[in-house]
């Protein structure tokens, strides 16, 4: 029992450090490449993976901004301060909400994308052919991507945070008939100046988590179109995961420093 | 040989040639395994400058896993490849990028990069690996669509591109920085006899223009009797027989003479004699 236990655990960390091992070359090789980079793909990525991802972006963190200034309202208001409705949304979109959420998107809008642009191209013999033409997939797929997504993730944070709050005021004001100079001071007064530097940082590891990931699933698919929609799948799940992760270490970590 | 005068009919059009000159691939003692598998078992071949080698044997054979050890996709478990004299295994990625440069390889699919027109596939290892004018590019461009005869299909799209068309487009970039050196993976598999010939007739061409060395894995048998100097025949990952196409249709060895004779036969009585004289 115990020296299979022992044996499974060994395989899964062995497996573990290979995976951990293949992104670090696939990290080192983008890094390598980095001065030969042609804007105009990274631009074309820019637009497929970030200006394309504006209105889902900007419903879902309108959502997510009035769901806290509603679910809160009732607390507030039971504590007779319900004109501190501002002041919570802005904590949470600020510091939590808008790089959480829209990384959670953009592992659907963008990691998905690439999983499966990346797979198809695996399975098409395009990625063999180009390595056996001497020409890199990390810098030809891998960079402008990760690039584009991680510009775009802190485009995306900052445009975030205003519409998050933006949905707060609506409820603040229109709902819980606070009023609009009340609702925007008690706002202002809840946000930091390091929330939004701490905000962009966050973004940018989360692009980064979404684009190594997505391009890893998508190298090694095998299978067919099987294989590409397990990869897909797999991408989305794992990005998911590390981003509420590497959330959860910000969390910790910004609070015990800034 | 009962099966003979079927055989014979499939001729080779391009002559043997004299087994002379600087070995440029070669193969010793290769190894490879998947798991506990073996797919590749002590497979030793060498293949001179300017020949054409057809490595041929049934699907699951190990042909395709040997040519992505001799183009060093796959990294070979016992024995040795060796391209221009070095050794693959034991060259770092800028050795292996530099030895990739003078090798083209041709893939089942054509594998042209999707998000690029056909154009672009051809000059994009042009842009990458040679100092070339802009100008100068598009003109090259332009003759490798000539030189496989679909110049008009520059501004398509691979999308828009037939099976047949994929592999001539295919074909293209691979001889864009005009290799010493061609592999070529089923280049007629799931095209019709036509299209067939036409490559064929390709492979024939770009060996006699460009002098070079060409590797052509397939399990077709009218393609490896027609651009063939030398054939070598695999089964259960190890070469049963290696020699021209007439020592491998006069060969004894059994599963040789079911291979390539039994298959003649029942493509002659398919096609006709005539046919089969491709």
């Amino acid at each position: 029992m115990l020296p299979d236990l022992l044996g499974r655990l060994g395989r899964a960390g062995i497996g573990f450090g290979r995976e951990a091992a293949e992104i670090g070359r696939l990290l080192y090789d983008a890094a390598r490449n980095l001065k030969g980079m042609k804007s105009e793909t990274v631009a074309v990525q820019m637009v497929r993976f970030g200006i394309k991802a504006i209105p889902i972006v900007t419903l879902v963190n309108m959502f997510v901004g009035m769901i806290v200034a509603v679910s809160m309202s009732e607390l507030l208001r039971s504590l007779g301060i319900v004109s501190w409705t501002g002041k919570v949304v802005g904590v949470a979109v600020t510091r939590e909400l808008a790089p959480l959420m829209t990384g959670l998107v953009m592992s659907g809008f963008a990691g998905a994308a690439i999983a499966t642009e990346i797979g198809t191209m695996t399975v098409n013999e395009e990625i063999l052919a180009l390595e056996v033409s001497a020409l890199s997939p990390a810098r030809f797929l891998i960079l402008p991507r990760m690039v584009a997504v991680i510009v775009m993730m802190m485009c995306l944070t900052v445009l975030a945070n205003f519409v998050g709050m933006a949905g707060g005021y609506l409820v603040g004001t229109l709902l819980l008939g606070i009023g609009s100079h009340n609702y925007i001071e008690m706002n202002n007064s809840a946000i930091r100046f390091w929330d939004l530097p701490k905000g962009l940082i966050k973004a940018a590891t989360f692009g980064a988590i979404i684009t190594i990931v997505a391009c890893r699933q998508g190298l090694k698919v095998t299978g067919g179109a099987l294989g590409v929609g397990m990869a897909t799948t797999r991408a989305v799940v794992i990005s998911i995961v590390l981003i509420i992760a590497a959330n959860l270490g910000f969390a910790i970590l910004f609070n015990a420093v800034l | 040989m009962a099966a003979g005068g079927m055989a014979v009919s499939i001729e080779n059009r391009r002559g043997a040639k004299p087994a002379a000159g600087e070995i440029v691939v070669e193969a010793a003692d290769l190894v490879k395994r998947f798991g506990d598998r073996v797919v590749l078992d002590r497979v030793s071949l060498a293949v001179r400058r300017g020949e054409t080698l057809v490595v041929m044997g049934g699907s699951g054979c190990g042909k395709s896993t040997l040519l992505r050890c001799l183009i060093g996709v796959y990294r070979p478990d016992g024995g040795d490849v060796r391209l221009f004299g070095k050794s693959l295994p034991a060259m770092d990625d800028v050795e292996l990028a530099a030895v990739r440069k003078r090798i083209g390889v041709l893939f089942q699919s054509g594998a042209l990069y999707s998000s690029l027109s056909v154009g672009e596939n051809i000059a994009l290892p042009l842009r990458e690996h040679t100092d070339l004018d802009p100008a100068i590019i598009e003109v090259l461009v332009k003759m490798k669509l000539e030189l496989v005869g679909l110049r008009e299909a520059e501004n398509l799209m691979p999308a828009e591109c037939s099976g047949g068309m994929a592999k001539r487009l295919g074909l293209a970039r691979a001889i864009a920085l005009d290799p010493e050196l061609l592999f070529y993976d089923e280049p007629t598999a799931g095209l019709d006899p036509i299209m067939s010939g036409i490559i064929d007739g390709l492979i024939m061409d770009l060996a006699a223009t460009m002098n070079a060395t060409s590797i052509v894995v397939t399990h077709d048998l009218r393609t490896a009797f027609r651009v063939a100097d030398r054939m070598a025949v695999m089964k259960d990952g190890m070469l049963v027989a290696v020699g021209t196409p007439s020592e491998i249709r006069a060969s004894d060895d059994p599963f040789v003479r079911r291979f390539v004779l039994g298959r003649t036969e029942r493509v002659s009585r398919m096609f006709g004699a005539r046919d089969a004289e491709v």
